[in-house]
């Protein structure tokens, strides 16, 4: 493949998807789309990780996945088997700002695979040792992880960048902190935020509002109202001047960097500037980072910059992954690009080519009933204004160029950063200290991620 | 067979096939141009794909990774485009362009909203016969498959596995060797071999386009004609199909990865995707690792606690591949204990079969996967064009699901009792590299400390 291909990174979706209120006010989003018997459905809940109790973290991604280990009426294995046998399987996601519950099932089976839904979210067993089971589990795939660079890398970078912050932690926790906690933790943990007051339906495809909402409003009735997630965010720290954090690992021939910084929320009234800045400077093949990186210099396979929306406080983020006799070279390019991206600005001709890209790549990302059905409900729980999709279009065609250069320089700042590398440090540790505006240098050893 | 009148004998209607809401068309022109053609107006985009019968199968020893290389370098200049124009000209329309290369075969893909047909056809039709290419390109598209190398191979244990259990399964078959080739292949190959290998391959009658979307079929067709009529066709050379010897006793790979735990790869050549077992060899892997309540995975991650992660991959290969499994070990536990479990649970399928509800269940997952994959424009063309070339027929795409639908238990024991028998079985171990070990180690000393 040429080319790794990156999400869009925008919550959109179009006029023709319809949100309503369930009879028990459940708000539901449902795009209809008749061409295949089978339906996607989801059960999202407004929390993530950021509602997880310090030395507690994990507890969120841990209260989802136990949800899927049985309920009051069967056994795990039995409801495994019972959601399978429709043809289906149930997926469970802890995302910043939402734990989604749900699948695809063929639609002659949606009666079925509804109540059964409504049964894990509403009337889940919790049983201590399956519980524990799910924590083994979970601590597993943390140190599987750390065997990946990439996955190691943005790892250690939210862990940095957000330090001390709800957000400095990765949904799954960490060994110590999914080892504190204990069964109580969960059930309380659910019976919290795992309620009416935090839901939202998603769905699409063969099936229509009213069928949908008689069989929701069935399966969901016992499901208590809970507390609504207050997303008051303390600010994220933004230390002055570059750090340097090298994450140490034998025999690496490549390295996986990551630089950035704390950045806008995905409700920021600057977020469709930056974003369409973004775009120009690193979201296409044919923007400055991949053109000046892999294009001109051969230097990685990949360089993208994104604007992450994350609910309350989101993140600036540009990747690379070139050989380590050229990690420091290309460290140094990223660097001054970000800097000439934000300092010099962007030209005119630049931000009109991203302006027509965007613009024009909004058809993707609404063509099918299930994409519209994901940008819908993505956006609502961003807590974005509730008209942003209406007017995203005509935002993006109406921003000036002065404004996106204006916003960029404003709330971009590529001397006060923290870089992640993974990297065998050793042979790196001085060139990289010796880099501009690099005020701090510190190594890891890969495997010290608590 | 019948012939479109409104576009006369330029091109010829060879076939149509509906299933469901899909309607299918299939043209040819006489240059051997395959075009298929799937509309659907729920939304104002199309896919363009062009895929071309050639893949890392086609390469020689000493030339291995030429077809992902020149894929590289397919996005470079035209006699009639400079180089960097083919991607701005389709960016700035919100295109979304990239490429895939495999075993069998080479696809090109663009996502475009749909007022922009013609500026596809023209950027696709052009390089299709105007490529030209200079040495600086070349090594700069080597620097980037090469650190593509690195990223995906050699610092990705996955990746570095896999590529040692193919290597090992195939000691004659072109697929032993990876698509993106040997890094010493990939350092030597010229300017000379990338423009014979474009030469040879790259013809109207070695490559099938598929258009999905919202397209009028007559704009198309006369777009098609006037940018693809003209091309000559060309001999392509007969691929020599090198049948793999028999695999006659088990093989055994040892591997030291820097690994925090343990991993095991086994591989088991399996059916053709044209061959008529390869339905029940589907129900067969759904069965045993896929889902929660799949036989393996339940006895490796859920119940038995020895593994953090158990995947299989069935392959949909021309000629008869490899089915992989890999599982991730946890910590303190050996990959043997998971091979031991897996075989035992492959002899047993083999000996008593599989339950009725079993081969439900993996029906409808399999019904249900079917829809979920046939979406977007791009999956719908991606897989009539994967067909059309892998199978030689795009209609295998709405048979497939016919036969997964009618596979019977006996179908699903015959094929664990053929296909994972003992002899056939190669196994890759990864082990934790001691030094990798003990770097930590010492490095857990310096944590934190900062280097001002």
């Amino acid at each position: 493949m040429r080319a790794l291909v990156l999400a869009l990174g925008l919550a959109l979706t179009s006029a023709a998807t319809a949100a309503a209120p369930a009879p028990r006010g459940i708000p539901v989003i449902l795009s209809e789309q008749r061409d295949f018997p089978f339906v996607h459905l989801t059960l999202y809940f407004g929390l993530g990780p950021a509602q997880d109790p310090p030395g507690k973290e994990g507890l969120t991604a841990l209260t989802a996945r136990a949800l899927a280990r049985g309920t009051t009426q069967r056994g795990r294995a039995e409801l495994e088997e019972a959601i399978e046998i429709l043809g289906s399987e149930l997926l469970t996601a802890t995302q910043s700002h939402a734990v989604g519950v749900g699948g695809a099932v063929l639609s002659r089976h949606l009666p079925a695979f509804v109540a059964l839904l409504g049964e894990v979210v509403a009337q889940p067993a919790f049983d201590p040792d399956e519980i524990e089971k799910v924590k083994r589990e979970m601590i597993a795939e943390l140190e599987a992880d750390r065997d990946d660079d990439g996955t190691l890398a943005r790892m250690w970078f939210r862990r940095l960048v957000f330090a001390g912050h709800p957000f400095g932690h990765g949904a799954a926790g960490s060994p110590r902190s999914l080892a504190a906690i204990t069964a109580d933790d969960v059930r309380a943990h659910h019976a919290r935020y795992f309620g009416r007051a935090n839901l939202l339906v998603g769905a699409s495809g063969d099936v229509d509002r009213v069928t949908l909402q008689a069989l929701l409003d069935g399966a969901l009735a016992a499901l208590p109202p809970g507390e609504k997630v207050d997303w008051t965010l303390p600010p994220a720290p933004h230390p002055g001047g570059r750090h340097v954090a090298l994450i140490d690992k034998a025999d690496r021939s490549q390295a996986q960097i990551v630089i950035g910084h704390p950045s806008l929320a995905a409700d920021d009234p600057d977020f469709h500037a930056v974003s369409l800045g973004t775009v120009a400077f690193g979201g296409t093949f044919t923007a400055r980072l991949m053109q000046e990186i892999r294009v001109k210099r051969g230097l990685s396979y990949g360089a993208y910059a994104r604007l992450a929306a994350e609910r309350g406080q989101g993140y600036y983020a540009i990747t690379a992954a070139p050989e380590a006799d050229k990690a420091v070279e290309t460290l140094k390019l990223m660097l001054d690009e970000y800097d000439r991206f934000v300092n010099e600005g962007l030209t005119d001709d630049e931000i009109e080519f991203a302006r027509g890209y965007t613009i024009n790549a909004f058809p993707f990302t609404v063509e099918t009933a299930a994409l519209r059905t994901a940008q819908a409900v993505r956006n609502q729980l961003l807590g974005r204004p509730a008209d942003f999709v209406e007017t995203y279009v005509d935002t993006m065609r109406a921003l000036p160029a002065e404004a996106v250069r204006d916003a960029v320089r404003r709330r971009l700042r590529p001397q006060d950063l923290t870089v992640v590398m993974v990297c065998t440090a050793p042979p790196l540790r001085d060139a990289v200290a010796a880099l501009p505006g690099v005020t701090k240098v510190t190594v890891h050893p890969y495997s010290a991620l608590e | 067979m019948n012939t479109l009148n409104a576009h006369g004998p330029a091109i010829e209607l060879v076939d149509a096939h509906t299933a469901g809401t899909l309607a299918v068309e299939k043209y040819r022109l006489p240059n051997g141009l395959v075009l298929l053609y799937l509309p659907d107006h729920q939304a104002p985009v199309l896919s363009y794909q062009t895929w071309f019968r050639v893949g890392s199968r086609h390469e020689r020893p000493g030339k291995t990774g030429i077809a992902h290389l020149f894929e590289h370098l397919m996005f470079k200049e035209t006699k009639n485009t400079p180089e960097g124009e083919f991607d701005r000209r389709l960016e700035r329309i919100g295109g979304r362009v990239n490429a895939a290369t495999w075993l069998d075969w080479t696809y090109y893909y663009e996502d475009v909203p749909s007022a922009h047909l013609s500026e596809v056809v023209h950027l696709e039709s052009d390089r299709m016969q105007h490529m030209v290419l200079n040495s600086d390109q070349l090594e700069a598209e080597r620097d980037v498959v090469l650190n593509e190398r690195k990223e995906y191979v050699d610092n990705d244990p996955n990746g570095k596995l896999s590529e040692v259990l193919w290597r090992a399964a195939f000691t004659e078959h072109p697929y032993g060797h990876p698509t993106i080739g040997w890094a010493e292949d990939i350092e030597a190959l010229s300017l000379e071999d990338c423009l014979a290998f474009y030469g040879t391959y790259y013809a109207p009658n070695n490559a099938v386009l598929v258009v999905t979307g919202d397209v009028d079929r007559d704009a198309l067709l006369t777009t098609i004609v006037a940018h693809y009529g003209a091309m000559t066709s060309q001999p392509i050379p007969p691929h020599d199909a090198v049948v793999e010897p028999r695999q006659t006793e088990p093989r055994r790979v040892e591997q030291r990865l820097p690994l925090g735990a343990e991993r095991l790869l086994m591989g088991y050549h399996a059916p053709a995707v044209t061959d008529p077992r390869h339905a029940a060899f589907e129900v067969l892997n759904e069965v045993l690792f896929e889902g929660d309540s799949a036989r393996v995975y339940r006895a490796l991650v859920t119940d038995g606690e020895l593994a953090s992660s158990v995947g299989a991959f069935v392959p949909g290969f021309r000629d008869p591949g490899l089915y992989e499994v890999s599982v991730d070990l946890r910590p303190g536990h050996r990959a043997e204990e998971a091979e031991d479990v897996i075989l035992d649970h492959f002899a047993r399928v083999a000996r008593e079969g599989i339950s009725e509800a079993e081969l439900t269940k993996a029906r409808n997952k399999l019904e249900t996967t079917f829809y979920r994959t046939l979406q977007t424009a791009q999956q719908r063309a991606r897989a009539l064009g994967f067909w059309e070339v892998t199978a030689g027929d795009y209609r295998h795409l709405f048979t497939a699901i016919d036969l997964l639908r009618g596979v019977t238990r006996a179908e699903v024991q015959a094929a664990a009792a053929t296909f994972l028998a003992p002899e056939g079985r190669t196994v890759v171990l990864g082990r934790p590299a001691p030094e990798a070990n003990d770097g930590a180690d010492e490095a857990e000393a310096d944590a934190d400390e900062a280097v001002e």
